[in-house]
């Protein structure tokens, strides 16, 4: 069945297809959570919203773009969204511990960049670093150049998620690499 | 080339998305400059990571967990009594009570005033019945009560 099919079982409200669909996107969409979230179980639940706003608009896709293209931008402006409340959350927590004297947070950000590799001490810590200078930068640099990176997407898929022109796509994964370089040369040279 | 044009074009080198002479000086750098050849390795290993971070496989239960999200989300909500009601459910119960005791006091009453008219035919058949087991002339109630008073 091609998505087009699908999408039209879909409207029709054939629960059949909703399977088919989520069979078929489900590790596109849970791998472009996970570049942004680094976490697994967050990104799962996030997929899943994902799949279920998918459930309940599919009858607003308008066929401009490929269906990949659409999930791909539901899941990234999700898991940003998701992203932005934790943060909001744990910069309470960072306030909430400083007038406790409470250290934990450090601790939790070293949990999060190194529970999921099962690699060596070395990686891990190279992990660490890199993760916390992709998070440095700006929300547009770093999506584009994770979306370049991790899901290896051209530039010209890239342009239809963010809908952005290639030139502007293009100039943002430029600065994103020159702006980690910058940051791991800084960090090694220290 | 010097350091800090070395420094500028890491990545490049590393992607190699530098022109090729470029690519060539860096590498004559490299091989002379101690420094930005540890430099160089550490930043390479590190940005490799990219490519050799293991990304986590989707959980198999994947879809079911998503079909029992929208089971629930979409199974008819249990009616809750709103909190005033539950609260109003002891008055309302007290306010019954009260009528019903007031209609009862009611009706008790109008029962008791037409009682008289009632009973007054089946008082006289009882006087009438003694009258005739006695063998006395029956003329009404004031004067069976007066012979059995006299009795």
């Amino acid at each position: 069945m091609t998505d087009e099919e699908l999408i039209k079982h879909l409207i029709a409200g054939d629960n059949e297809a909703f399977r088919d669909l989520v069979q078929r996107y489900q590790s596109l969409v849970f791998k472009s959570c996970f570049t942004i979230l680094r976490q697994q179980e967050e990104a799962e639940d996030i997929a899943q919203e994902v799949f279920i706003e998918v459930y309940e608009s599919i009858d607003q896709f308008k066929h401009q773009s490929k269906l990949s293209t659409w999930l791909y931008r539901i899941a990234i402006n999700k898991s940003l969204n998701h992203l932005r409340k934790v943060k909001r959350k744990s910069l309470f927590h960072s306030i909430e511990n400083f007038f406790s004297n409470n250290k934990s947070t450090e601790l939790d950000i070293e949990d999060k960049t190194t529970q999921h590799s099962p690699h060596t001490i070395e990686f891990k810590e190279r992990n660490a670093v890199l993760q916390s200078a992709i998070e440095s930068l700006p929300e547009n640099q770093r999506i584009a150049f994770t979306l370049n990176k991790f899901d290896e997407l051209s530039y010209q898929e890239i342009t239809e998620i963010m809908g952005l022109s290639l030139s502007s796509v293009e100039s943002l994964i430029h600065r994103a690499k020159l702006n980690l370089q910058k940051k791991l040369i800084n960090y090694y040279k220290n | 080339m010097n350091c800090n044009k070395a420094k500028q074009n890491l990545i490049g080198y590393l992607e190699q998305t530098i022109p090729i002479d470029l690519q060539d000086a860096m590498s004559a750098h490299f091989s002379e400059c101690p420094a930005c050849r540890k430099l160089y390795k550490d930043v390479a290993a590190t940005y490799n990571v990219l490519v050799n971070e293991p990304v986590p496989e989707v959980n198999p239960f994947f879809y079911t967990r998503l079909e029992q999200k929208l089971r629930t989300k979409y199974q008819p909500q249990q009616r809750v009594t709103p909190r005033i009601i539950w609260k109003l459910q002891p008055i309302a119960a007290t306010l019954l009570i009260i009528i019903g005791v007031g209609i009862g006091i009611v009706i008790g009453s109008s029962i008791s005033g037409s009682g008289v008219s009632l009973s007054k035919p089946n008082r006289s058949e009882v006087l009438k019945t003694y009258a005739t087991d006695y063998n006395l002339t029956y003329t009404g109630e004031e004067s069976i009560s007066v012979l059995a008073n006299n009795e």
